[in-house]
């Protein structure tokens, strides 16, 4: 089955929310992949047990699923998931704190920076091994970011952090589009060659 | 060495990026779904781009292995009723429990809880979202062309045809519908709960 | 942090008797309105029907005669509700937009049971039926049920001790459950932070909007009611103000009149505006699911539409009667 699909991320999200409900749960498992690191770290704000994270993300994944087929493709699917996310962990607080007293106030998460969290709020507390890991995959991704040419360094720049399209970045490299997507391509391929064995050794096994 | 993918790793740097550039890649969704080793590379590229915009977001645990439990747990799901175009409305009458305290609307899947959300004229059942002691008595009603107005919006029974300006005024009605008894907390509550959506 | 406690009223205190199949019906009425004005509580509130379900958190204080509340919605469209007695002021934080206006129906009920004509018990009578225990608390359950097929019946979950309703079923006329609305978890008495509730109202960010709602009369407007429809009396009319078209919707280019009835349970509003051949292009009923119906209805230049929690036929009563002016 060929399809057009469109070029702007947002509308891949789309597809794979239209797959999901025309029935495809695999498809579903890509945005999961996608997006549950942002959510763990939004949850990880508001609840310090780390093992509670991990089920309050749980849970805001099946309700998500659960109501996927509302989802009405005008808007952002992560700003969709992130209010799920808030809704969840705030039902879970409550419930465990059985205290009746006014909850943050429902606006305190709305502008959430994620490439710049200013505040200095609690971060759910893995254990030592868990932070290390994290912390190894931090370092290697710099590290290998640092070893790219800078032609390679630059596009995935501009495409990762500042969000550029290929035709933006083709336009600011001044080279065509397919140099573009060359050079991204050939990045992710550097860094994510040092990225999986520290990803598979989280695993334990082939997956 | 890896074993050559099923799918080329461009196709899925372009999907990780929403590009569609040549033929091949448009059957990349396909093949990247029924392919795992292709869905740990989509995986890796989105820890790589999270990574690059926060460290915080590199992974502390397995990401796959979190799936995987995710993925038992959506297995459990009930299979969502399919919609079917039917301009006849089935009037469907049963049973009510006269001491029915607990009331479940059993063809709701899970309680994420949604937006209510108003239709004018289709409302589309399927037999097999109707089931055990929670049966609805539901109200056929005349469908004509649809006015400008109809939205069509997804609920839980389907595809309904919402119209905005009914959606006005039931708000409008629910306003100004306190002079009762039981309004206070269910009737203002109730009304709290629905309001939004015509505003 | 401030503990609030409200009294219980004498009403309360009177209702403490063992259960009979007919109760005084005004003054049961009355006690579970005042429960909710004069309790301090606050739960997780669900309200489901076939057409979805919608929840929201609330908590509720009062001082004497005053009432703070807050509902915030857990589905659908950001919200949250936020009213200090009959002030209401609807925040939605996606827009920023903060809309104020006055409701003045809410604490009008009492005043309908001293009206020296208030016939509710003509049209419903109540049922005990027994005690439940729900969401932890527990309650007497009451069927209140109508004498006629123009109104529905309900089934009530009333708070033992404040009378506080914490579960309602709107019934049809087949007595089966058209809607549900229900604390799925609740806190009476609960200790809430009074000053913080008070300033989750304040509305710096949000641009605030005020409904240009202008109260007026029926009989102003041109209007009246050929032959009334049992047990519903006149509760108030409105005229709102043209709406401007949002979203590919239409719009109204005129005023739309609002003339709201209600029976002490049921509330009806008859909405009148200027026929728009454009719109206005489905005459007939519309059902949503839930127990609010409608019924629209082309009259000369005219265009009704009738909305209320009540059988189609009373909708149909209604449109039927309404009629210009001579």
């Amino acid at each position: 089955m060929s399809e057009d699909l469109p070029a702007t991320p947002q509308d891949s999200d789309a597809v794979l929310v239209q797959r999901t409900v025309a029935g495809d749960q695999r498809a579903y498992g890509l945005l999961v992949l996608k997006y549950q690191r942002r959510i763990q770290r939004l949850i990880g704000r508001m609840v310090r047990d780390v093992d509670l994270v991990e089920d309050i993300c749980q849970e805001t994944f099946i309700r998500a699923y659960r109501a996927l087929h509302q989802f009405r493709g005008d808007a952002q699917f992560y700003t969709w998931l992130y209010r799920i996310a808030v809704n969840t962990a705030k039902k879970f607080l409550l419930e465990m704190k059985n205290d009746p007293t006014v909850s943050e106030g429902f606006l305190a998460n709305d502008d959430d920076d994620e490439t710049s969290w200013k505040k200095n709020e609690p971060i759910a507390d893995d254990g030592p091994e868990s932070i290390l890991a994290a912390k190894e995959i931090a370092a290697v991704v710099n590290a290998a970011m640092d070893d790219l040419p800078a032609d390679l360094r630059q596009a995935v720049v501009l495409r990762e952090i500042e969000g550029l399209s290929y035709e933006e970045i083709a336009a600011a490299m001044n080279c065509p589009v397919g140099t573009v997507r060359s050079r991204i391509f050939r990045a992710r391929e550097a860094i994510s060659a040092r990225v999986r064995p520290l990803l598979d050794k989280q695993t334990g096994k082939r997956w | 060495m890896e074993q050559m993918n099923l799918v080329p790793n461009e196709c899925i740097c372009d999907l990780v990026d929403g590009q569609l550039i040549s033929a091949d890649c448009a059957q990349a969704f396909d093949a990247l779904l029924s392919d795992r080793r292709a869905m740990q590379t989509w995986h890796a590229y989105h820890v790589v781009g999270d990574v690059l915009r926060s460290s915080e977001l590199a992974p502390s645990g397995s990401d796959l292995a979190f799936l995987e439990r995710l993925e038992r747990r959506l297995a459990d799901e009930p299979v969502r009723p399919v919609v079917i175009q039917d301009n006849r409305v089935p009037v469907i009458t049963g049973l009510a429990s006269a001491n029915a305290s607990v009331f479940r609307w059993k063809m709701l899947a899970g309680l994420a809880g949604f937006a209510l959300v108003g239709a004018v004229g289709l409302n589309l059942w399927t037999p097999t979202g109707l089931q055990g002691d929670a049966q609805i008595a539901v109200q056929g009603t005349v469908v004509a062309p649809a006015p400008k107005s109809l939205v069509a919006a997804e609920t839980a029974a389907g595809t309904m045809l919402r119209d905005e300006r009914l959606d006005e005024l039931m708000a409008a009605h629910r306003q100004l519908g306190g002079h009762s008894a039981l309004q206070v907390p269910a009737g203002f509550l109730r009304n709290a709960t629905y309001e939004g959506a015509a505003r | 942090m401030l503990l609030v406690v409200c009294g219980v009223t004498a009403q309360g205190s009177a209702m403490a008797q063992p259960v009979v199949n007919e109760t005084p019906l005004n003054a049961w009425l009355l006690r579970v309105h005042q429960a909710a004005r004069q309790s301090v509580y606050t739960g997780t509130f669900v309200v489901s029907s076939s057409a979805g379900m919608a929840s929201a958190r609330i908590w509720h204080v009062c001082d004497g005669a005053q009432q703070i509340e807050r509902v915030e919605s857990l589905s659908g469209i950001p919200r949250a509700i936020f009213r200090h007695n009959d002030q209401v002021v609807t925040f939605f934080p996606q827009s920023k937009i903060a809309v104020a206006e006055v409701r003045e129906s809410l604490g009008l009920f009492p005043d309908l049971l001293k009206s020296s004509d208030s016939s509710i018990g003509d049209f419903y009578q109540l049922k005990a039926l027994g005690n439940e225990r729900i969401a932890g608390f527990e309650s007497e359950v009451f069927w209140l049920q109508p004498k006629d097929m123009m109104r529905f019946g309900y089934r009530v979950w009333s708070e033992k001790k404040t009378g506080l309703i914490i579960q309602l079923q709107t019934l049809d006329l087949k007595g089966k459950v058209l809607e549900q609305s229900a604390f799925s978890e609740l806190q009476l008495g609960a200790v809430v932070n009074v000053a913080k509730l008070t300033r989750s109202g304040n509305t710096d960010g949000y641009r605030v909007v005020r409904p240009d709602l202008q109260k007026t009369t029926a009989d102003a407007q041109g209007w009246t009611l050929q032959k009334p429809v049992d047990g519903f009396k006149p509760m108030g009319c409105y005229q709102r103000p043209p709406i401007a078209p949002q979203q590919g919707g239409q719009g109204s280019a005129q005023n739309t009149m609002q003339w709201v009835f209600s029976d002490g349970v049921a509330t009806v509003s008859l909405f009148v505006e200027a026929f728009d051949g454009r719109r206005h292009t489905r005459e007939g009923s519309a059902d949503m699911g839930g127990a609010t119906h409608t019924l629209m209805r082309r009259l000369d230049n005219w265009w009704v539409t009738a909305v209320g929690e009540v059988p189609l036929a009373t909708l149909s009563a209604f449109a039927l009667a309404l009629e210009r002016k001579k």
